[in-house]
């Protein structure tokens, strides 16, 4: 019986160790940095290489425009109609704040008539049993307007006022909003980033993640141009055109390399031409460090894999 | 309080070498844990010297004899062949600013690295009571801190140049990875006198122009000489009593035969790499042909039969092809073929023509002679036509010969009517033309193995 109990008990040793072990290595690869395009910019690098989150002040911006514009087609028709059933909706779209912020800043830009129906789709989608034969207009910049409700209200009531009396004034009124709306976001400032946070904890993954912790092209290309500044090879070589020398370099925290090692031995002991030009790039390396890199990705750069494949000189 | 384990241990031996599987398992994934993170591929280089350093030779016994056992001829001689191979740069002894007085003395290699070497040549050379010479050298990686190599030898006093080669062909094929040539030698033809009295000696001298000394006298014309892979021997064409024929010499005897008396003229001598037969084209009945005689038989047998003249002939490394040239498709082109004559196929077709074709020692490459719209060149191309590449380019220039390691060329050039020829080296890149000096005007130069 102690037999039984002991082999149980390193058999589970066992499967736990092989699970905290093993199994991450059956998961990820490394994300394909080298895949991504790139983008030709002269500005900043971190921001740049990843996919630059709408700041979230602009995501507020938008949403009063479409509140205000379309209270007043609204108020046109049947002024007295939309205002009960904005309420009635407004509580509905509490829990879609999210949805919402991306599409109000795509055609925020834009005259209203045209996106609207466009991007009227998606809160419907969002929001799939509603009545829709009037309130279709209300629909989109309700979430938006459940937002921004408190302080749009007062203005919003204000502007209602207005465009009852003159229907161009409302055309006017739209330049005039533009530039208050340029104004108003300093104003609501606090409010929206506290918004913003709220609504980008589930983007910051998507939009904040490569910026912190990937290696971005850039960085990687800093690294490689140091390192052909020092590798001298030789174009005349035996079969230099078809050789790749594979290297594991680790490296300090200060960029200084800790240690190189080729990874094809076997070639390395039996073909001299390979180990002259394995010893050439050892060489470059050594002679690069201390590398500059960004530190705080140390985790990421700590161990590289270098290729050299002189192709291109022959 | 033991003894329940005393139990356990005594019956679980299965238990226990279950708990030595898992920790071998753990141990084996656990290593490979340091997963790269981040792949970059370099796929450039520069294309520059290696920066080494030469340090004259320390001396290990008392010098006091008068003599400094030719310590700063040696590392003068090694420095002069790596830098002339185009891949080594030597730095300047006033850099230096370790003193190595002895091999025993480690280098302190942060003060190599202060001064760009990145690799370090530490030698000595001491005299033994036999009266001989020994000389030891150690090649050491300075960024890697270690030793690459390190090696002695016992010689005569006077040979101490062919061991300055030694050590410069030792340190070379440690870091290029392929043999080095410099100790080799070369032989030529030596020409002097005025344009329509022209006197053709044959001449040999090592790599690097020293130890230069005539072979023949003059009295009859020498051409298109050729070195055997094997033996100290020369074949070559002289015009003695005013027939070209095809003589042996061998250069430790001084010792002169004809090869053969062939009915017509005999051309273009070239052994092959077993140094077992001498391959040639002799014109007969108007028609020239490619030949092939062995030495020990003196048996002849034709490989080409065709109309069209086919000449130059020259093996490849493993014997089995030959590269010859012939007009037989129009022009002077480049043809490959077996080495007993058969499967004959064409590899060059551009512009101009083709004459001397030469298959490198390493089988990569076959360089020739071209001319196209007056212009002379040399190249090179792949066995089977392809790559073709110009190296170098002028008024008259021929007859490129390869060195054993068929990395550079050597070809003889004449820069306008009426100059004399000289003879320059090139590496097989292009890089690194250079002149070869000569005392009078050459041609025809011909590379030796390397000495054995």
């Amino acid at each position: 019986m102690r037999n039984g109990l002991i082999i149980s008990l390193v058999l589970h040793a066992v499967v736990v160790v092989l699970a905290v072990v093993g199994l991450p290595f059956l998961k990820a690869d490394p994300p394909a940095m080298a895949d991504r395009p790139l983008i030709v910019d002269l500005v900043q690098v971190g921001e740049r290489t990843a996919a630059p989150p709408p700041a979230p002040k602009k995501t507020e911006e938008p949403k009063p425009k479409p509140v205000e514009k379309k209270e007043e087609p609204k108020p046109k028709p049947a002024p007295v109609p939309p205002t009960p059933p904005e309420p009635e909706p407004e509580p509905e779209p509490e829990p879609e704040p999210v949805p919402a912020p991306p599409p109000p800043p795509v055609p925020e830009p834009e005259p209203e008539a045209k996106p609207e129906p466009k991007i009227e789709k998606k809160p419907e989608v969002a929001k799939a049993p509603r009545p829709q034969v009037k309130p279709k207009p209300p629909e989109k910049p309700e979430p938006p307007k459940k937002k921004v409700a408190k302080k749009e209200e007062p203005k919003k009531e204000k502007k209602k006022k207005k465009k009852e009396d003159d229907p161009f004034k409302s055309l006017l009124q739209n330049v005039e909003k533009f530039r208050d709306e340029n104004k108003r976001p300093r104003e609501k400032e606090p409010e929206p980033t506290q918004q913003a946070q709220a609504s980008n904890t589930e983007d910051a993954k998507v939009r904040n993640a490569p910026v912190a912790s990937q290696a971005t092209m850039s960085e990687l290309d800093a690294i490689r141009h140091q390192i052909e500044q020092k590798w001298i090879v030789d174009p005349g070589a035996l079969g230099i055109q078809d050789m790749v020398v594979r290297l594991r370099v680790l490296m300090n925290p200060d960029g200084s390399v800790a240690d190189v090692k080729v990874l094809d031995t076997s070639r390395y002991y039996a073909e001299p031409a390979f180990r002259a030009v394995a010893e050439s790039a050892v060489r470059a390396v050594y002679k690069a460090s201390p590398l500059e890199y960004p530190p705080q990705k140390y985790d990421e750069f700590k161990v590289m894999e270098l290729n050299f494949r002189p192709e291109e000189r022959i | 309080m033991f003894a329940p384990f005393r139990n356990v241990i005594g019956r679980s031996r299965a238990a226990i070498a279950l708990m030595a599987a898992v920790l071998a398992c753990a141990a084996v994934i656990v290593p490979d844990a340091a997963r790269a993170e981040v792949r970059i591929d370099i796929t450039r280089g520069r294309v520059e010297p290696v920066p080494v350093a030469v340090p004259d030779f320390a001396v290990s016994s008392n010098p006091g004899e008068g003599s400094d056992y030719h310590r700063s001829d040696l590392a003068e001689v090694i420095r002069a062949d790596l830098e002339r191979s185009g891949l080594f740069a030597p730095i300047n002894q006033e850099a230096f600013i370790q003193d190595l007085p002895s091999l025993d003395i480690q280098p302190r290699f942060a003060d190599w690295r202060a001064i760009n070497a990145q690799v370090l040549v530490q030698g000595a050379v001491e005299p033994t009571p036999d009266g001989r010479l020994r000389v030891a050298f150690r090649l050491w990686d300075v960024f890697a801190g270690q030793q690459l190599k390190g090696q002695a030898y016992l010689t005569q006093p006077q040979n101490w140049r062919r061991v300055a080669h030694i050590i410069a062909d030792e340190i070379y094929k440690r870091l290029t990875g392929e043999d080095g040539y410099f100790d080799t030698r070369i032989v030529y033809v030596a020409e002097s006198g005025s344009v329509t009295d022209r006197v053709k000696r044959l001449a040999i001298m090592d790599q690097d122009g020293a130890n230069h000394r005539y072979l023949t006298d003059g009295k009859a014309m020498v051409l298109t000489p050729r070195f055997s892979p094997t033996a100290q021997e020369i074949t070559y064409m002289s015009y003695y009593d005013r027939t070209p024929r095809v003589y042996l010499y061998n250069i430790d005897t001084g010792r002169q035969e004809l090869l053969g008396d062939f009915p017509g003229m005999t051309f273009a001598p070239r052994f092959s790499p077993d140094g077992n037969q001498v391959i040639m084209s002799m014109a007969r009945d108007g028609n020239s042909e490619i030949y092939q005689m062995d030495l020990r038989t003196r048996r002849v047998r034709r490989l080409t039969s065709h109309p069209a003249i086919d000449t130059s002939p020259s093996y490849a490394p493993d014997g089995k092809r030959v590269v010859f040239n012939s007009d037989r498709g129009g022009s002077q082109q480049l043809y490959v073929m077996n080495a007993d004559g058969s499967n004959v196929h064409r590899i060059s077709f551009g512009d101009g023509r083709y004459a001397t074709p030469v298959w490198s020692p390493r089988g990569d490459l076959i360089a020739f002679t071209k001319m196209k719209a007056g212009q002379f060149y040399i190249g090179v191309m792949r066995p089977d036509g392809s790559g073709e590449r110009m190296l170098t380019s002028g008024f008259l220039m021929e007859s490129p010969t390869w060195a054993p390691n068929g990395r550079v060329l050597m070809y003889y050039r004449q820069n306008a009517n009426g100059a004399e020829p000289e003879l320059y080296s090139i590496d097989l890149t292009g890089y690194n033309e250079r002149r070869v000096l000569t005392p009078q005007g050459a041609s025809d130069p011909a590379w030796s193995p390397l000495l054995p």
